[in-house]
């Protein structure tokens, strides 16, 4: 009973602590936490845009339900429902809609912004324009006089049609809906980055109870895609899930433990390793890192899972005998166990990318603890109920089983080719698979949505690089007219450079001049007719250079700041190419003008930069796998006993991951993940089969601990391969298999005992 | 409530008597019944708008023709274009291309123009009946038909829209607006004169 106490006041010391240790942490959602550091500076874009570009603040939105014209009035309806939110910048349903302040300064700054003033000016374009105004008087009357006394030029217009953020595709009565006219579609700019979790998710909840606080809104079905929505998914929506399965996996846990051992101080006690681990893992990660990444955490309890496997080697060891004595004679190969799992995770520590890093230390970290703490377990004064050792059964001694399944699965794996892994990055997001097909299709159906290409240009100035933005734009026209594109996006439509806008001011008459030559062109308007414009004109003189402040506070800010950036000591500005066809050619095109303009591709950085961290992760476990082989050589004395523990774990890990390339199209870091783990639980087992069974009591114990160990850490695993999130369904089935097999060919390749 | 019911009765017949100068005079759902013979036609029109930005009014020349529940109006001067309107919207297009969409509560003028010519081209009272309060008067072979919009967004824009046309046909409209703007229009004879027998 006293030992009883003991145990629980530790455990509740450990839950506190790890309670107050995450209470500390910075938790951090960003999407890019698990990439790699990048090496060059067209990877820093890829993670950049991955993690905060232009489309990640995008919330794309589709209803589906009733006819055409119900979902454009609908359309209509939300997005104006939307734009009173708080934290919406701008809802893009297909009508074009300015802010007033923003109106205002676009209406001041328009002199600056638009081309060709020389061509607006002829007597020719003068008369066409005013001509466009009577029939806009025609049609609106007094209440467009206003427009036209500022804007008889249709300036405005002009801008407003450049600067509309996505095109939406097919227009039915001016608002977006999909190719067959069966769904409408939105795209709302959040005011957050994606990483802002909590002010997306407040977001994403308003977006929703606002679509359900209009009337008809039983009627339609609401799908949300994009980034931010992406993100708050990962961090609650697959939280919840993976809170489920782990509160599924710990009650089927305590359930075995429970039979298995029959006494409740015991299971508590066996829970004490695991959170001395937990508690351990926290403080290293948040003494050596600033914020640790949620994935992070969740990972982290994963690839502690070994130490689940440590009091149950020590507790079926006890048998009849006191618990010191059992602890003693599992040090060794516990230690030797737990020292070569540690290589390998230090190994991940070493990793470029801060999420894997921070997942090594926290996972080396709490490895380590739990090990010592297992061993010190019997200073608490418990003790297992006596029980005999058991029988041991009848198992085959076929050693060549596993090699022989190794060798094949090589073989499958090496003919698989490139195919054994996945590049795709979007695999790796911690998200409802549905709600990755969802985002996928959606940005689809909204056609430029896909950002997928972008031109980037960088100087070491500002006036540089807008120069060189400029040059390039005006080039841009004969690629268009070869097919390859349909337009572009860039950001000197808001942010000429001070040459340009120097030129246009310039070009831009006085008020009297510019009054005689309206009067000219079209003399049917009244001579007063134009004064507001012609004000607007006379003001040009005490408007400054623009720069690239010039637009903070208005819609056109976020805009701005997507497509220009300073980084680091230089400037770089982005030109999204619309409608693009053949992006061979036009980054062909573009390499030989004499610019230093390049044509990026944001996915085939990406892939380039998974494959090459995934050969970082590979050379380090290489090189684990080594120091591994080398600590156990030394350890056991001989290189036959060495291969012969590391062949099951091998041949198991060899095994899963030929069969989970071909289940799952491909290997990716997550699988690499769960294989480390099972290779680590794997080699335990290996261990104990090998050094912990000459004797006849002694192997029934280290056999049934093995069983044991195979039960509850794979049964646990099962269970978590069960989401609907990819990333849990490929970890955990990934695991679950490595362990059945790891067991399997541990027992396989444990040579009959000799006193038997 | 029989009171209030009979009551009720009364003043409406008395209306629709003060309504129609002479008792042979055929009432509002004939002339509605005959002008609907010519619902799917097209029509020419000439409509005259003044504003204080020109020195004289502008003219639009074009056709007009209904299609389902959409009135399309297709002018040749000042500017050649397409505006179709529809229950939510006006869409311009021009020759290159060009579009452009409006909503119609911005423009409660044409959407009350849509909603008249639609009724009338429909010959169908209870659509007129829901969106106007109407008089009609003859003279001679001549009638007049006034409508005042029952809907305030409409009402707030558009003061009153007056039809007229001799015998069965319609020959103008005069829309006039709150802010004190006349739009007149005058429906001209079509160019083919085959169809003289609905006279």
């Amino acid at each position: 009973m006293k030992a009883a106490l003991k145990v629980l006041a530790c455990l509740s010391i450990l839950v506190a602590l790890g309670a107050f240790a995450l209470s500390q942490l910075e938790l951090d959602y960003r999407l890019d936490a698990f990439l790699p550091a990048p090496a060059d500076p067209e990877q820093a874009l890829v993670v950049d845009q991955i993690s905060a570009g232009p489309g990640g603040r995008i919330v794309l939105a589709a209803v589906a339900g009733g006819s055409s014209d119900e979902l454009v009035a609908f359309s209509r309806e939300l997005a104006e429902r939307w734009r009173q939110l708080e934290d919406v910048v701008r809802v893009d349903n297909g009508e074009f809609q300015l802010d007033p302040d923003t109106e205002q300064r676009l209406m001041q700054a328009r002199f600056l912004l638009l081309p060709d003033v020389d061509e607006r000016l002829t007597e020719q374009a003068l008369e066409q324009a005013l001509a466009d105004r009577v029939a806009d008087l025609a049609l609106g009357g007094r209440q467009v006089e206003e427009l036209i006394r500022r804007d008889p030029l249709g300036m405005l217009p002009e801008l407003a049609a450049r600067l509309a953020t996505i095109d939406g595709g097919e227009q039915h009565d001016g608002i977006w809906l999909d190719a067959d006219g069966e769904r409408a579609l939105l795209a709302v700019i959040s005011a957050w980055p994606p990483f802002a979790i909590a002010e997306q998710t407040r977001l994403v909840e308003q977006l929703k109870s606002s679509f359900q606080d209009l009337p008809d809104s039983a009627d339609f079905r609401l799908t949300l895609g994009g980034a931010p929505v992406i993100a708050v998914d990962s961090a609650d929506q697959s939280r919840s899930e993976a809170i489920t399965l782990s509160l599924i996996g710990s009650g089927f846990l305590l359930l075995v433990l429970s039979l298995a051992w029959r006494s409740p101080t015991m299971v508590l006690a066996g829970a004490l390793p695991l959170a001395a681990g937990v508690v351990a893992g926290l403080l290293v990660t948040a003494l050596a890192f600033d914020q640790v990444h949620g994935l992070t955490l969740a990972f982290g309890f994963t690839l502690l899972g070994v130490a689940l496997d440590y009091p149950i080697h020590l507790f079926a060891h006890a048998g009849d005998r006191r618990l010191a004595i059992a602890a003693r004679s599992i040090s060794r190969p516990l230690l030797l166990g737990a020292a070569s799992t540690l290589i390998a995770y230090l190994a991940i520590w070493a990793s470029t990318s801060p999420g894997l890093a921070q997942l090594g230390a926290f996972s080396a970290a709490g490895l380590a603890t739990a090990a010592l703490v297992t061993l010190a377990l019997p200073s608490l004064g418990i003790q297992p109920p006596a029980r005999g050792p058991g029988m041991v059964r009848y198992w085959p001694y076929l050693p060549w089983l596993p090699l022989l399944l190794a060798t094949l699965a090589l073989v499958a794996l090496v003919m698989q080719g490139e195919q054994r892994w996945s590049s795709d990055l979007t695999r790796l997001s911690p998200v409802d698979n549905q709600a990755l097909i969802d985002d996928v299709e959606l940005r689809q159906a909204m056609q430029t949505g896909d950002v997928r290409h972008m031109i980037v240009i960088g100087k070491p100035t500002l006036d540089q690089t807008l120069e060189a933005a400029e040059s390039l734009v005006d080039k841009l026209p004969e690629a268009k007219a070869r097919g390859w594109l349909a337009g572009w996006n860039t950001p000197t439509d808001l942010l000429p450079s001070p040459a340009r806008q120097a030129e246009r001011r310039a070009a831009w008459p006085d008020r009297a001049a510019m009054a005689e030559q309206l009067h000219a062109a079209d003399p049917r308007f009244q001579p007063e007719a134009f004064q507001p414009f012609l004000q607007d004109l006379d003001g040009l003189g005490e408007l400054g250079t623009l720069g690239p402040d010039s637009w903070r506070g208005t819609a056109l800010e976020l805009r701005l700041d997507s497509l220009l950036a300073e980084d680091g000591d230089r400037w770089r500005a982005l030109i999204l190419p619309v409608g693009l066809t053949d992006a061979d050619a036009l980054g062909d095109w573009l390499n030989e003008l004499d610019t230093s303009a390049r044509l990026v591709d944001l996915r085939a950085t990406s892939e380039a930069m998974v494959n090459a961290y995934r050969r970082d992760a590979g050379f380090s476990l290489s090189i684990a796998m080594g120091l591994i082989a080398l600590l156990l050589l030394i350890r056991l004395g001989s290189l036959r006993l060495a291969g012969s523990v590391l062949l099951p774990p091998l041949a198991a890990i060899l095994c899963t991951a030929a069969i989970m390339a071909r289940l799952d199209g491909g290997l990716t870091i997550v699988h690499l993940v769960g294989l480390l783990l099972a290779g680590g639980i794997g080699l335990d087992f290996a261990i104990f089969a090998r050094t912990m069974a000459d004797e006849r009591r002694q192997r029934a114990r280290t056999n049934r601990a093995i069983g044991l160990c195979c039960l509850s850490s794979g049964g646990v695993f099962l269970i978590l391969g069960q989401s609907d999130i990819g990333l849990l369904r490929m970890l955990g089935m990934t695991v679950a298999l490595g362990i059945l097999l790891s067991w399997l060919f541990a027992k396989t390749c444990q040579p009959p005992a000799r006193h038997l | 409530m029989l009171m209030l019911a009979l009551t009720t009765l009364g003043m409406a017949a008395e209306e629709s008597a003060g309504e129609e100068a002479s008792d042979n005079a055929p009432d509002l759902p004939e002339l509605l019944s005959h002008l609907a013979e010519t619902g799917n036609e097209s029509m020419r029109f000439e409509e005259t708008r003044p504003s204080s930005l020109l020195a004289e009014p502008v003219t639009v020349t074009g056709t007009l023709q209904r299609d389902g529940d959409r009135l399309i109006r297709e002018t040749s001067t000042p500017r050649r274009e397409t505006q179709t309107l529809t229950a939510s919207h006006v869409e311009i297009r021009r020759p290159g291309g060009f579009r452009q969409r409006f909503s119609l509560s911005r423009a409660p003028e044409l959407a009350a123009l849509r909603q008249a010519l639609l009724a009338l081209l429909d010959g169908n009272l209870d659509q007129l009946d829901q969106h106007f309060k109407h008089a009609l008067a003859w003279e001679e072979q001549a009638w007049t038909l006034e409508l005042t919009p029952r809907g305030p967004d409409t009402a707030e824009r558009v003061h009153k829209l007056t039809l007229a046309g001799q015998e069965y046909r319609l020959e103008s409209m005069t829309l006039e607006l709150t802010d004190g703007d006349q739009i007149q229009t005058r429906f001209l004879r079509p160019e083919s004169e085959h169809d003289s027998s609905s006279e």
